[in-house]
């Protein structure tokens, strides 16, 4: 059994999901928030 | 009068006490069933009813282990110890690659109807917190300063940041 | 709604911001955003960069680890498991302690930012838990001749993993999320207890699995080369965990900001 690709892969595969959800969810907020903010003004925060 | 804050973090404090007195009054009452093993010490003062499945843990005993065959299958004789007190364990099965002599291991099994052997189904190998490359092991031979077979590795100031021909050329 | 100081007014602006306090014009909610506000000015231009890093570490050490790392004497190239899953471990514990200190700094002084950090930090540290416990098993079986065992350090870490579900279900349980804020608070405050028992768990009871390689206090039991990956693997862990809540925590923030605002403008247009 390849115990340790298993474990390596297992590795990659929950960083990665939980690194690239990030990504995303982080650049489709900006995304949002710069529409958002073009059409109703900018708040100072 | 205590601000709000000041309350609030008095609150946390006690509860805090309170939550983790309960819970290590919890942990001492549960030890025995907290423990994933017996030691050979403790078997002998416990006494288990033959049957009785527990878990046997402690070191393989050094110049015990006696393999065989019986209906084709490998059969193994050894003693377990814990420096206190040893008991013999016979096993049926295939053995982990970890297992050796002082080498720690759990067996899981029971003793035989008048008590003196322990029967064991399964056989888990325990290993140490010490990790060292085979050329490594290789210089400690060489150097006399380690058999594995006699026990754990030397303390590892000793050898963890040398190189295998420093910890070879290091006689001692 | 407790008021001992302006400043902790942001905490209903954070869920769902009552209106009353949103249409004001005074610009009263803007000041609530004070806090998230300047961790946004803080935190985003350092966010790509510790990505950047965390990335590059993150597949150094793994690819050190998987190909290099010198196999062990007994354990063979197994011994190499240890690269991914002692970080994850560290992590996963570590993540919980964070999340504890901001249950404190939620419940006692109502800090805005501490809620959104325990709410963004649940779910990453719930995945290094699995990942610590995945990788463990697979390193079990080889070494150990089994996947699992019900000893008190392998229980313990299974229970940090129902604690970290548990507190992402709880925040989200009601319908105010100030309430799910303060209820699972106290569970990220009460479960911490659990963090010492994890890690003197192998030295109170007798457990299968080993005690600590690395003290603070005494010399490392891994030989150099081998050592080498596993720190470098701890570092690359430890980056992308903090890369990852920062964005998240970032992207919370401006998730809320864009539905305030989008509220606001609706609730303006009406009037």
């Amino acid at each position: 059994m390849p115990f340790v690709e298993g474990a390596y892969g297992a590795t990659v595969l929950i960083i990665g999901v939980l690194g690239l959800s990030a990504f995303l969810r982080y650049r489709a907020a900006r995304k949002r928030l710069a529409q958002v903010e073009a059409h109703y003004g900018r708040v100072r925060s | 009068m205590m601000t709000r804050k000041a309350r609030r973090l008095w609150i946390v404090v006690v509860c805090g006490l309170f939550a983790s007195t309960a819970t290590a009054l919890m942990l001492v009452a549960f030890r025995s069933s907290l423990s994933y093993f017996l030691s050979p010490q403790e078997v002998l003062v416990k006494h288990p009813r033959p049957g009785e499945v527990f878990r046997l843990g402690g070191v393989v005993q050094v110049g015990t282990v006696v393999m065989s065959h019986r209906d084709g299958k490998p059969l193994t004789r050894f003693r377990i110890t814990d420096g206190q007190a040893s008991i013999p364990v016979v096993f049926t099965g295939i053995l982990p690659d970890l297992f050796r002599q002082g080498q720690g291991v759990v067996t899981i099994g029971s003793m035989t109807r008048h008590g003196e052997v322990f029967r064991a189904d399964t056989v888990l190998a325990k290993h140490g917190a010490s990790y060292m490359p085979a050329d490594v092991e290789q210089a400690l031979r060489a150097s006399g300063k380690w058999n594995p077979k006699f026990g754990p590795a030397p303390n590892a100031a000793t050898w963890d940041d040398k190189t295998p021909q420093q910890i070879a050329a290091a006689k001692g | 709604m407790t008021q001992d100081y302006p400043n902790e007014a942001p905490l209903s602006a954070m869920g769902e911001p009552p209106l009353e306090v949103m249409r004001s014009k005074s610009g009263a909610w803007l000041h609530q955003f004070a806090n998230p506000g300047r961790f946004q000015r803080f935190v985003q231009p350092i966010i790509p960069w510790l990505s950047g890093v965390a990335l590059v570490l993150t597949v150094v050490g793994l690819v050190w680890g998987f190909y290099f790392a010198p196999p062990d004497w007994q354990q063979g190239v197994t011994a190499r498991i240890m690269d991914v899953h002692v970080p994850a471990a560290w992590v996963a514990m570590n993540g919980y302690a964070a999340l504890a200190i901001c249950s404190l700094l939620s419940i006692v002084w109502r800090h805005p930012l501490a809620d959104i950090a325990a709410r963004e930090i649940g779910p990453v540290g719930a995945g290094f838990t699995a990942l610590c416990l995945i990788t463990g098993s697979l390193w079990g079986r080889p070494d150990w001749g089994t996947y699992w065992v019900w000893d008190a350090r392998l229980t313990s870490v299974l229970i940090l993993l129902f604690l970290y579900l548990g507190h992402i279900a709880l925040l989200r349980a009601f319908d105010n999320p100030q309430h799910g804020y303060r209820a699972a608070a106290i569970l990220g405050l009460v479960g911490a207890i659990n963090l010492p028992i994890i890690v003197f768990s192998v030295y109170w009871w007798n457990s299968l699995h080993q005690g600590n390689s690395i003290s603070l206090t005494g010399p490392s039991k891994i030989y150099i080369t081998m050592l080498l990956p596993l720190l470098v693997c701890t570092i690359a862990f430890y980056l992308a965990f903090l890369a990852m809540v920062l964005a998240r925590i970032s992207s919370f923030i401006m998730e809320t900001k864009a539905r305030s605002l989008l509220l606001a403008a609706a609730e303006g247009g009406r009037s």
